[in-house]
């Protein structure tokens, strides 16, 4: 248990708490403000938080407000993935926004609160804060979510989400309550020790409580059965809060779900294992195969969302060394690939629209051939083809998973791969094997800060593929607790 | 100061700049690609330097750039072997490639896809430097394949033509073959061995600890890559045809540099070969058969460059012929001095087609000697060194091969060598004289004119190159010591070589002797007494002037069955039985995919059944369990 | 309002603006037109479930009898979220199991002897305050548009 208490554990979460409330005020002293100043404080806060958390790399394991936030290698790897997405989501935002007259104050105020939440949450060491950071970073989303007002999607997927949200939740905080109730404590190391040979934990309790926490983490990472929001929230919501949910939700709740059930009940390990990896295999495959008739593409993207879930969860299952490093090689890539392929989507203008129906794609290769090669690669990566990121992070988690003589959820998740490679595959054909439609000239978006952002996935998907050793030694490093 | 990154890179750059953005560049696209490639030639020079100053046998150098992929026991980095052996072969391949690459800028002046053409040059220079340079079988694979592939795209690179897209598959289809063999063997040696470290492999061989009846497997099946890719028999077909494409490409690829990837293999997997002796026998007996078959399908062949080819096949038999009876230095140096020679042959025989627009029949060209005087002169270089011509370097590459050869007690294969090297005076001379001597028998309206000095100084280069290529490696027993020799044998194995006199005369004599002959028959003005000879030999020569059918043969011995095979497979198979399960797995997909999607009912309280149903479940499991 | 144009009126709702027409509606909206048999039920088990625990109170209670009490709360907070078809109904219903997990957390508090858990329930007890500032905009907001707090007329996304 580290020792060493240090408020300076919690400087990134200043800092984008911080840029959060200088937005609100420049909005106060001169409200309704519009502009690409706006977006730009963001990017500071976010990179400065960054930096911040850059710091904590070399530091040794330390621990904050009590024990209930502990700044490890773990928390530093987690905390970039989603400031990542942050920084990627602010990229894309302003364009988006500024065609629907939405480019306001409160929505990067949002981002930033909402990146804290998930930043947060990565770094909780207690179970108390891992519920109210996930209230955080939900309630920004919820509202982000809704934020195009005129639009009914919008605000059906926001309420469908505040509704579906606030119910997983109240599973989490029932969890949590049994969870004290089984071990008197909510904080993650003193469960683990209570758990353990000689603790005085109550294990019937314990199995309860863990069975409720995974349905409210579930519910945040988009498992199956609890991902029945994330296809209807991720088509209504903006674009560029798609994307940003689609990336660093899942990566801030893995990161609470392998601290709680890796962690803080290893001793339990066989208990949850099976159940699990029942939950993985359904979503994987469940997901895949709803993905392959979806003709909205961000429906279709969801659904894959929903799948790599699965595919991360079985290095979760793993429960090992290897299993927490793939995990965490797999969700930057994850992140890194699925803001690229919304990114694209952004970048499809119609009219002044976005180009969703699949239909809509055909002959896109023919008309924009670099743009659409550039989606086809993030969705030849999503599916797993060689020599993306995408291929390594699979094959990571695949051999964390046989590692851990779990080979028969490999198996089965390769198969359900071959399932996504189809849609995947199948948008690159509409793409480049069909003509294109007269009279359509098929504009891009010609916002800077989306190509900047684009450039950037590129760049995490393809340093990954071709040096995924790299990637993946330095997750090895990032172990909860310092190991 | 070691820059052996830095070869690597600048063509990479090179390349990755001209495939993004060289339409931009349009015209000026070569002059970045040549820059590319003086960077990369300059790098190669200044580590060479620092190489050479390193003593003597410590002169292997490791370079770990990052770790590629760690899988259990597999631990594979992006590594770089700095050594002799490599250090000549990337002195060698940014040299002729920067000469190339410049020769290029004039030839393909105008060309529409100019730009295109230079992005696969260098990156063809940089997979072929990969290649020479990996410390690993797998990368050293992924080179070879790379090459591969840029072959495939320049030997069809004026793909509107059908020859050329018909010969660019060919040539792809035909080395993959022996790429498969390869790929096996690799894996053969890793199963054995655990590693895919060059050095870690060799070791192994020397060692003793991987047994002879795997290196023998090893060593065959990486043979076969070798022979797909240096086009030997049985798998020569490709080269000839290759010829389809730009002639500096032919000088670069299929000359100098890809097609002699497979002697370095062999070359650099020598401990291997020393283990598995049935396995060198194999190679130097493939090596003087495709010598000797390919030097007399060369003397009946009508096409300047297909003579080149055969000429090309030809002399990596020599090639093979040293490295299977121990000879790896001699070996290697014959492969320089080829690519010097040979790629000058092409260069030039590129120049004539310049002149005459394109012409590469021999019937139609003759008294070229006067309308381009340096072309004739570079090229009668180059003839003196592959005929082997004292002081030419083809004399003293080629001689040390068939010293050591001799010196091996292999007599069978010396005279088979010692044939096909008359062969080669023979289709050489007479290149030469039907080119350059006699009347002119050009078309009506071509004008023969000399090239534009950026043609024409590269080739002056590789000329000089080629007469003086042999002080590299002058003989122990004349002044100076075997240079290259002792550069390159801490790495390959010292050879059997001992200075026979008697060998250099009867191979002088030999040569003097073809080349006469060719003298007598070809450099008059007429075609009568070729018309004679031809009549003389009857069906000997309608067997070698259709290649003795063994592209006839192959295509109803293999590719019919093979049609048949894979159209039994397609009609029957494929679209009964495979496809049948593929669609009834894909309709099954489709089906229930439509069917599940409805569980997504848009409301809202039945995602919540979905919560409630999934957490209900879990406590129950756990309550089961618990009790 | 600057935000006008965000919300343009529905067609077919002309005075969708009139406030008083909305607060009329969101009223019926929120009566329940006719009371679920099935809440009925449930509210009846709740009543005999508290005044069951008074009286076992009275008894000397243990921390198992609250927790069997927050169990049931839950479970009665889960089924009317599946029964209600009002948002606002909907959304009270999460608060009850929100707060049936309150009750989890001070009787186990109370069985440990361990206080930290108070804490915790004034946590989420602001928590909920948040979540419910951020829910009714939410509700309201969609009430605007389309007139209605029926969370089933909200299907436009589906399958």
């Amino acid at each position: 248990m580290p020792v060493v208490q240090h408020w300076t554990v919690l400087l990134p979460e200043l800092a984008l708490v911080g840029g959060a409330i200088f937005l609100l005020l420049i909005d106060a002293a001169k409200p309704s403000q519009r502009g690409p100043h706006l977006a730009f404080i963001t990017l500071v806060a976010v990179v400065t938080s960054g930096v911040l958390a850059f710091f904590q790399w070399s530091h040794p394991t330390t621990s904050a407000l009590g024990g209930m936030v502990v700044g490890d290698k773990f928390g530093v790897f987690a905390r970039f993935i989603i400031l990542g997405a942050g920084f990627l989501a602010t990229l894309t935002a302003p364009a988006y926004l500024h065609r629907r007259g939405l480019d306001r104050a409160e929505f990067y105020a949002l981002l930033l609160l909402s990146t804290a939440g998930m930043t947060l949450l990565a770094v909780s060491s207690d179970l108390v804060m891992v519920f109210i950071t996930i209230e955080l970073l939900s309630l920004a989303l919820y509202v982000m979510a809704g934020f195009e007002r005129g639009r009914l999607e919008s605000q059906e997927a926001s309420m469908k989400y505040f509704l579906l949200g606030a119910f997983a939740s109240a599973f989490l905080l029932y969890g949590i309550a049994f969870v004290f109730g089984g071990t008197g404590t909510t904080n993650l190391l003193r469960i683990r020790a209570e758990t353990s040979l000689g603790g005085v934990a109550d294990f019937r309790l314990v199995g309860l409580a863990v069975a409720l926490l995974a349905v409210g983490l579930g519910f945040k990472a988009a498992m199956v059965p609890f991902h029945m929001w994330t296809p209807d929230a991720y088509q209504g919501a903006p674009t560029p809060v798609t994307a940003f949910m689609a990336g660093g939700t899942k990566a801030a709740a893995f990161a609470a779900l392998l601290r709680v059930l890796v962690l803080s009940v290893p001793e339990l390990r066989w208990d949850w294992q099976g159940p699990l990896a029942a939950l993985t295999v359904l979503t994987v495959v469940f997901a895949s195969i709803i993905a392959v008739s979806q003709t909205d593409v961000k429906r279709m993207l969801a659904y894959s969302s929903i799948s790599h879930a699965g595919f991360v969860a079985i290095a979760v299952v793993a429960a090992s060394r290897s299993g927490i490093a793939a995990a965490l090689v797999y969700l930057l890539v994850y992140t890194a690939m699925t803001i690229g392929a919304f990114g694209c989507v952004m970048l499809f203008r119609d009219g002044d629209g976005e180009r969703v129906h699949l239909a809509k794609y055909s002959g896109l290769g023919v008309r924009r051939p670099a743009a659409a090669a550039l989606f086809a690669f993030f969705l030849f990566s999503l599916a797993g083809i060689p020599p993306t990121g995408g291929f390594w992070a699979k094959w990571y988690v695949f051999f964390a998973a046989i590692r851990s003589h779990h080979a028969w959820l490999a198996i089965v998740a390769v198969g359900a791969s071959v399932i996504a490679a189809f849609f995947y595959v199948r948008v690159a054909v509409v793409m480049f094997m069909q003509e294109p439609p007269e009279g359509d000239e098929m504009e891009l978006d010609s916002s800077v800060g989306l190509k900047i952002a684009l450039a950037l996935c590129l760049l995490v998907v393809v340093a990954v593929g071709v040096a995924p050793g790299f990637f993946l030694h330095l997750a090895e490093k990032a172990l909860p607790f310092g190991g | 100061m070691n820059l052996s990154w830095l070869i690597l890179a600048a063509p990479l750059a090179g390349a990755v700049v001209l495939l993004g953005y060289g339409k931009r560049f349009g015209r000026s696209s070569g002059v970045i690609a040549c820059v590319a490639m003086s960077v990369a030639f300059v790098a190669a020079l200044i580590s060479m330097r620092w190489l050479l100053a390193v003593p003597n046998g410590g002169r292997s150098v490791h370079f770990h750039l990052f770790e590629w992929l760690a899988v259990g026991r597999l631990h594979l980095g992006v590594d770089l072997r700095y050594d002799p052996l490599s250090a000549a072969m990337t002195a060698m391949v940014t040299g002729v490639g920067l000469l190339i690459h410049i020769y290029s800028t004039g030839y393909m002046e105008g060309d529409p896809r100019f730009h295109r053409f230079f992005a696969y040059l260098n990156l063809f220079v940089f997979s072929m430097l990969l290649l020479v340079l990996a410390d690993n079988l797998l990368f050293l694979y992924a080179g070879w394949e790379l090459v591969g592939l840029c072959s495939y795209l320049l030997i069809g690179f004026w793909f509107e033509r059908p020859a050329a897209a018909t010969a660019a598959k060919k040539a792809f289809i035909t080395t993959r073959i022996g790429d498969t063999g390869m790929l096996i063997g690799i894996f053969v040696l890793f199963a054995s061995v655990h590693s895919l470290y060059i050095p870690f492999i060799n070791r192994a061989a020397a060692d003793g600890s991987i047994t002879k009846t795997t290196a023998t497997a090893a060593a065959l099946l990486l043979f076969m890559g070798a022979v797909g890719k240096s086009a030997q028999i049985p798998l020569y077909v490709w080269l000839p045809d290759a010829m389809e494409g730009p002639t500096p490409v032919s000088a670069l690829i299929h000359a100098a540099t890809m097609v002699t990837a497979g002697v370095y293999l062999v070359v650099r997997m020598n401990p291997l070969y020393q283990l598995a002796h049935a396995a060198a026998m194999v190679v130097a007996v493939i090596g003087v058969a495709t010598a000797l078959y390919a030097a007399i399908l060369a003397m009946a062949e009508d096409d300047i460059k297909r003579v080149l080819a055969y000429s090309t096949i030809s002399q990596l038999g020599f090639m093979f012929l040293g490295a299977g009876v121990g000879a790896n230095g001699a070996a290697v140096f014959h492969l320089i001095t080829h690519a010097f020679f040979k790629s000058l042959l092409f260069l030039g025989a590129g120049s004539v087609m310049h002149g005459l627009g394109g012409e590469t029949a021999l019937d139609r060209m003759g008294g070229l000697r006067k309308a381009m005087p340096w072309t004739f002169a570079v090229m009668f270089c180059a003839w003196g060194a592959i005929t082997g011509v004292l002081p030419f370097a083809g004399f003293f590459s080629k001689d040390a091969i068939m010293a050591s050869v001799w010196a091996g007690g292999h007599t069978a294969l010396f005279v088979v060598g010692a044939i096909a090297a008359m062969c080669t005076a023979f289709y050489m001379s007479r290149l030469l004289f039907l080119a350059f001597f006699g009347r002119e028998r050009w078309s009506e309206g071509v004008h023969p004119h000399e090239s534009p000095k950026s043609m024409v100084i590269p080739m002056a280069i590789l000329a000089v190159a080629s007469i003086f290529g042999g002080l590299l490696n002058l003989p122990e027993g004349l002044k100076g010591a075997a240079r290259l020799s002792g550069f390159l044998d801490p790495i390959v194995g010292k050879a059997n070589e001992k200075e026979a006199l008697g060998v250099v005369l009867v191979m002088w004599a030999l040569a003097a002797v073809a080349t006469l002959g060719a003298w007598f028959i070809y450099a008059t003005g007429d075609l009568r007494r070729r018309e004679t000879v031809r009549a003389r030999l009857g069906p000997v020569n309608t067997l070698v002037r259709q290649k003795f059918f063994v592209d006839e043969i192959y295509a109803t011995v293999i590719v019919a069955p093979l049609r048949l095979g894979a159209s039994f497979c397609a009609g029957v198979l494929d679209r009964r039985v495979i496809d049948g399960a593929v669609n009834g797995a894909a309709t099954l997909v489709s089906r229930a995919s439509e069917v599940w999607r409805k569980l997504q009912t848009g409301f809202v309280r039945s995602y919540a059944v979905g919560i409630l149903g999934g957490a209900a479940l879990l406590v129950l499991y756990v309550v089961v369990r618990t009790r | 309002m600057t935000e006008t144009h965000d919300n343009p009126p529905l067609e077919g709702h002309p005075h969708a603006w009139n406030e008083a027409v909305i607060e009329a509606e969101a009223a019926a909206a929120v009566a329940p037109r006719r009371l679920p048999r099935a809440l009925a039920a449930a509210a009846a088990v709740l009543l005999v479930a508290i005044v069951v625990g008074i009286v076992l109170h009275r008894r000397e209670a243990t921390v198992g009898m609250y927790v069997w009490l927050s169990m049931l709360l839950f479970a009665v907070g889960a089924f009317g979220v599946l029964i209600r078809r009002n948002a606002l109904v909907l959304f009270m219903c999460i608060e009850l199991m929100l707060n049936a997990a309150n009750i989890a957390l001070v009787a186990f508090a109370r069985g440990t002897g361990n206080v930290e858990a108070h804490a915790v329930v004034l946590f989420v007890m602001i928590v909920a305050a948040a979540e419910v500032a951020v829910g009714l905009a939410i509700i309201v907001s969609i009430f605007r548009r389309r007139g209605s707090a029926n969370v089933d007329d909200l299907t436009t996304l589906k399958w």
